[in-house]
């Protein structure tokens, strides 16, 4: 479990977050909703100790992260193979046979052998969730992880989020996802100026 | 594989591109390091504008080559950061620069190999040269690491390194202390240590200020 207590966030004498209380709990997807600038990426980034708060705390046991935050960014000359691999070789907790998995998952097994500059922005998409999930994290954070995808490959990330829900915590940043059409949150959390405006327990399918 | 062809034949243009009239195709390479010209062996090496100019140009590709890898690194931060931390993230960095230059100092050794076939002697400037092209590009690469760090655009750095090392140059053949800064000057041979040392304490201060700069909020360009 995450717990945020009264966290706040300033950036340049302007506050990002304000006292920001909640818990994420293990088993639920949690998505994150609000206009641009209304903080939710540097909540995902709170959450995945890239930043730390200016005040308050976060109360969490050791946990590992996968995150795809921003635009994903990968090494342009190579691979999708070879960024794949340099990722995997820092924990070194997984192979080349689960990186193939995992590219097969989101249907870019055919283009592992293909060099990131020529990959379209779709599947710069399914490559940086790849690499989010690969090594099979406790925690994963993705930001817009639908931008640029076509109905097949949204409907094949978003099955593969909801069959990896049952023992982490998932945090989605999304700030135009139709939860009406697909309810799969747990919780949705809106976020407006970097205030929590609104918690919503959602029954998802 | 491609791209390290394309760069060993860019860099060994270079060295045909170096007008030499000594009848030593290794002092091609001696030249061009040095943006200097003599007329015949054992002549007092002189300072040659062309020379000096094929020299910043190959420094240029060189510094550019190194530059983007790490670049490139750096834009994968988030992912490297949150499965290793801030610490190791440095690390890889400074690996990436590692692996660059060493590809680098492979394509000098062919070429180096290229001009002893030709020349069938033999140059002390070789072992200074490879030592000398390993310390400065890597001080250049950290000196590129700190900058990225504080979160400044890869244009600035790369204006002010190489700006640096074409300032440093010239001054280099008056003032030999500025020869630190750079590859090789015309006293190398005499200030070969007082270069190596200079270029390895600069590395040392620059590796303490990479371990020291822990603050990932400014590398976002968003420190308060």
């Amino acid at each position: 479990m995450i717990k945020l207590n009264a966290v706040t966030k300033k950036l340049k004498g302007k506050i990002i977050l304000d006292d920001v209380s909640t818990t994420f709990e293990k088993g639920k997807i949690y998505l994150l909703r609000g206009h641009n600038g209304s903080g939710k990426t540097m909540l995902l980034r709170l959450l995945c100790d890239l930043i730390t708060p200016t005040s308050g705390t976060i109360d969490k046991p050791e946990y590992t992260y996968g995150v795809m935050i921003e635009t994903p960014n990968f090494l342009l000359h190579e691979t999708a193979r070879q960024n794949l691999k340099f990722l995997a070789s820092i924990q070194k907790k997984i192979g080349m046979k689960e990186i193939e998995k995992s590219l097969e998952e989101v249907n870019l097994l055919s283009e592992i052998d293909t060099k990131v500059k020529i990959f379209s922005l779709g599947m710069k998409q399914r490559l940086g969730f790849c690499q989010a999930v690969m090594e099979d994290p406790d925690i994963l954070l993705l930001d817009e992880p639908f931008n640029a995808l076509d109905d097949e490959h949204f409907d094949l990330i978003l099955k593969r989020i909801l069959g990896m829900k049952k023992d982490k915590i998932i945090v989605i940043a999304a700030h135009g996802f139709d939860v009406e059409k697909y309810p799969v949150f747990d919780q949705v959390i809106t976020l407006n100026n970097g205030k929590v405006t609104q918690i919503e327990e959602q029954m998802c399918n | 594989m491609k791209n390290k062809i394309k760069l060993f034949s860019i860099m060994l243009l270079f060295h045909l591109f170096v007008l030499n009239h000594t009848k030593s195709p290794l002092l091609n390479i001696e030249f061009l390091m040095q943006g200097v010209f003599a007329n015949s062996v054992g002549e007092k090496l002189q300072f040659m504008f062309y020379h000096y100019i094929l020299n910043l140009a190959f420094m240029v590709i060189l510094i550019i080559t190194v530059f983007q890898a790490i670049s490139q690194t750096f834009e994968m931060k988030n992912y490297i950061i949150t499965r290793c931390g801030n610490i190791k993230f440095k690390l890889i960095l400074l690996r990436v620069a590692f692996k660059e230059i060493f590809v680098i100092l492979i394509i000098k050794q062919i070429i180096y190999l290229l001009f002893f076939l030709f020349a069938k002697s033999f140059t002390s400037f070789y072992f200074f040269d490879m030592g000398s092209t390993f310390l400065t590009l890597f001080m250049f690469a950290q000196c590129f690491i700190i900058f990225k760090l504080y979160g400044v655009k890869d244009k600035v750095p790369i204006f002010i390194i190489m700006g640096t090392n074409m300032i440093a140059q010239m001054l280099s053949y008056e003032h030999h202390v500025f020869s630190i800064i750079v590859i090789a000057s015309t006293e190398w041979k005499s200030l070969y240590l007082t270069n190596i040392i200079g270029k390895i304490v600069w590395i040392l201060v620059f590796s303490g200020w990479i371990y020291l700069q822990k603050d990932y909020d400014i590398a976002l360009g968003e420190n308060e």
